[in-house]
């Protein structure tokens, strides 16, 4: 529960970080500079930006069925950053309700589409209908590669708890309470008989410890970026089609809240997949011999060190994810809908189902 | 009476509350949007219950699927013609004394009948309810469960097949 | 149905080669962002070569030097004007307002000699409505107004578009209406005089016969180089166009 004093601020502050980033990140793939003028470097363009939202007038349509309109952004934030509070940040600092975390993030991040439609309809505008009605097909069919991914990597580590998953994914395995005399094994093949327990790093990071994973790690990818709204999935905000979709009549304060929800949903995505995948807060560094790189780099959990190593490796991961995202935006043009739903049900979802028997057999291999 | 109590009874409050929302409302669409937040407070009391993985499970398939699904139709048919959906009274009647029967049933079966196992024998769930859970569905209940998944695999195909395309009326 | 599987893995196979490709090309472009492009004029020989790096420059601050013959704002040189109202007819967007003084005293010659017989008591060019076309520059006799390579004259007034180029005072220009009416007078109370002193004698003027001037055409055909000869207008076919039919 405490994780929420430092996911919110943490939130705000990214997202103004994020929003720079993308724009200097969209402006150097399409070969301009950017945001240059406020500060250096355009340093706090989105600052300014963020000054001048709040001074904005807050509009209602007046046809706009008021009630819904107004209380739409705030459902989709909130939604959103509930599924913060299950996150673990460190390796003694873990979230709420953590028998059942990967459940309860599942369960809520598919929320805010009750916010979006809210929105949507709420506005009684025809863009802002459309928007939503896309952004509901989607994330409702995109929740399916999402789920069925996510249970492949529970497959492989028998459980529902976050701050469980991530601790098998490093040296510190034996350190978690059950699981004193579990040993990593090279790809997660015990039959190799090459005990990579006390190597670390990359080598049991989730996609190292069962190859399997790496497709499946691929298909969270995807389906999440439609999860999250983001191109070339964004057809819920289509901009050259439906103006901004489903927040196209927001304006100042609450379209700004809607803008931190987008981010906050990339940075959920980004942090889970991280967790799930890409060794969650443990290090990427193996030990090699003599040279305790792994050691080093996490520290022991309870100490200062070891909060610290552990939080900067798991947001410098997430934060690359999300730059990837950024650039895989501003790579790719916008799908169609036909596209997108085929995309979904004829080649993620099956590919999902094949890979959850595939890690079924890859568990019984680790034994 | 410590917080925990009170918070037990706050969401109690919403979940009562809003259900007679739904009651006395006309319309339709703010209907779903209170039985979406009685959903919420009811899984709020499953985990104050130290059963979070049904109040979970309450999220992922009321809230998350069936009302979103809800919302979604009435959504795309309330506005149709221009009026907001609202209900009409019927056989006040039979209704009122039907309620009335049922109401006062459930409550009798509720209050004088079930016997809180768990309250009087001081018991907690244990710490590991998924994997129990999970053993359970896979042994003891197996039968349930496979007649389930045949069920919805059966629905899926049945929705499949309804939202066919049918050559002969194209043509 | 093999047909169809066969299209399926295709399908895959496909979209993860290029999207694929799309991410390396992208990350090309954002690895050489921090290469500038060279801020070089159009005439420069690599002006069109297309260099790796970002490609705007940072506009107020840097600029892309603009060749001398611009056409971009017009101006007009007022010493060598003579009115003539030219530009002003020829305009197609009638942005040229010009408000003509007959001048009763010797004004002078512009710089290439044409003597000069009217007042510019107004000559304002409204660059809103310019579009920059060029042709009053085409016609005007002395080459006085010219367009310039000053092209950023954005204003937050539109009206501040409209340039005034005529340098009399409005003092001034009282003055000379005054002085040309007692001119005018004068010129009447002669005229009457003179109608007086000639009324049995008058002349006829004698006519002036017009000729079309028509250049020879030995510039372009020195072979035939036969005086007086006029060239037939050649035949040129006009290409035909159809109009849309509309429903």
């Amino acid at each position: 529960m405490s994780t929420i004093i430092f996911f919110l601020p943490f939130i705000l502050i990214y997202t103004i970080f994020a929003v720079y980033g993308e724009r200097k990140i969209s402006a150097f793939i399409q070969d301009r500079y950017g945001p240059m003028e406020v500060g250096k470097y355009g340093w706090y363009q989105t600052v300014a930006d963020l000054l001048k939202l709040i001074q904005k007038e807050d509009i209602v349509p007046k046809k706009a069925s008021k009630k819904l309109f107004l209380i739409a952004p705030v459902i989709i934030f909130t939604s959103i950053f509930c599924g913060f509070v299950v996150l673990p940040i460190t390796s003694s600092w873990e979230g709420t309700l953590t028998q059942n975390g990967v459940y309860f993030l599942l369960a809520i991040v598919s929320l805010d589409v009750v916010g979006i439609l809210m929105a949507g309809w709420g506005a009684n505008s025809k863009y802002s209908l459309l928007g939503a009605l896309r952004s509901v097909a989607q994330i409702i069919s995109y929740e399916i590669p999402v789920t069925l991914s996510v249970l492949c990597v529970i497959m492989i580590s028998q459980s529902l708890n976050l701050q469980e998953i991530s601790y098998q994914q490093g040296i510190l395995i034996n350190a978690f309470p059950d699981m004193e005399n579990v040993k990593n094994y090279l790809f997660g093949i015990s039959a190799l008989n090459i005990d990579v327990t006390n190597w670390g790093g990359v080598f049991t990071w989730n996609i190292f410890r069962a190859p399997v994973l790496i497709p499946v790690f691929i298909i969270y990818f995807i389906s999440t970026l439609a999860e999250s709204n983001r191109a070339p999935f964004d057809l819920p905000e289509a901009e050259s089609e439906l103006v901004a979709g489903f927040h196209t009549e927001y304006s100042g304060f609450r379209w700004a809240i809607i803008m931190l929800s987008e981010y906050g949903m990339m940075l959920l995505v980004a942090l889970l997949g991280v967790i799930l995948f890409l060794g969650s807060w443990n290090t990427p560094l193996p030990n090699i011999g003599n040279i305790m790189l792994a050691n080093w780099t996490t520290g022991e959990p309870e100490t200062i060190a070891g909060n610290l190593w552990s939080v900067f490796w798991l947001l410098s991961k997430a934060l690359m994810w999300i730059a990837v995202q950024m650039w895989v935006r501003w790579t790719y043009p916008r799908l169609r809908i036909d596209q997108l739903m085929s995309l979904s049900w004829k080649y993620l979802t099956p590919f999902a189902m094949f890979l959850i028997f595939v890690s079924g057999l890859w568990r019984l291999l680790m034994i | 009476m410590n917080w925990m109590t009170t918070i037990f009874y706050f969401f109690g409050a919403i979940t009562v509350l809003s259900a007679l929302g739904i009651l006395f409302t006309r319309n339709v669409l703010h209907a779903t949007f209170l039985l979406m937040l009685s959903f919420f407070s009811v899984a709020g009391i499953y985990v104050l219950g130290n059963a979070s993985f049904i109040g979970v499970t309450q999220l992922l398939i009321y809230v998350g699927g069936i009302l979103i699904l809800m919302v979604f139709g009435l959504m795309l048919t309330t506005k149709l013609n221009g009026k907001a959906l609202v209900t009409e009274n019927h056989n006040r009647l039979i209704g009122v004394l039907l309620g009335t029967v049922f109401f006062s049933i459930l409550s009798y079966i509720i209050i004088f009948s079930a016997n809180f196992e768990m309250l009087k024998s001081n018991k907690t769930l244990p710490e590991n309810a998924v994997e129990f859970i999970g053993i359970n569905l896979m042994s003891n209940y197996l039968i349930p469960f496979e007649i389930a998944a045949i069920l919805l695999l059966v629905a899926l195909i049945g929705a499949a097949v309804i939202s066919e395309k049918r050559k002969e009326k194209q043509e | 149905m093999k047909k169809k599987q066969g299209k399926y893995w295709k399908n895959i196979r496909i979209a993860s080669s290029t999207l694929f490709q799309g991410l390396i090309q992208t990350s090309k472009h954002f690895r050489k962002a921090f290469k500038q492009r060279n801020a070089i004029g159009v005439e420069e020989e690599n002006y069109f070569h297309r260099s790796d790096g970002l490609q705007t420059v940072l506009y107020p601050h840097e600029l892309l030097p603009i060749p001398d013959n611009g056409r971009y704002r017009l101006h007009n040189e007022m010493d060598d004007c003579i009115v003539c109202d030219k530009c002003a007819k020829i305009c197609p967007v009638d942005c040229i307002d010009i408000e003509p003084i007959r001048a009763v005293e010797d004004l002078g010659k512009t710089s290439d000699g044409t003597p000069k017989r009217i007042h510019g008591a107004k000559f304002d060019i409204d660059m809103s409505k310019c579009c920059f076309c060029g042709l009053c520059t085409t016609v005007c006799p002395t080459e006085c107004l010219t367009m310039t390579n000053e092209f950023n004259f954005s204003e937050f007034d539109v009206t501040k578009h409209n340039y005034e180029f005529a340098t009399l005072t409005p003092h001034e220009i009282t003055e000379k209406l005054e002085a040309l009416e007692s001119f005018n007078k004068e010129k009447e109370k002669n005229e009457l005089k003179n109608k007086e002193s000639k009324v049995e004698g008058t002349q006829p003027r004698p006519k002036i016969k017009m000729k079309p001037v028509i250049k020879d055409s030995a510039i372009e055909e020195p072979d035939k180089n036969v005086s007086g000869n006029i060239k037939k207008p050649k035949f040129r076919p006009r290409p035909i166009i159809k109009k849309k039919k509309e429903d």
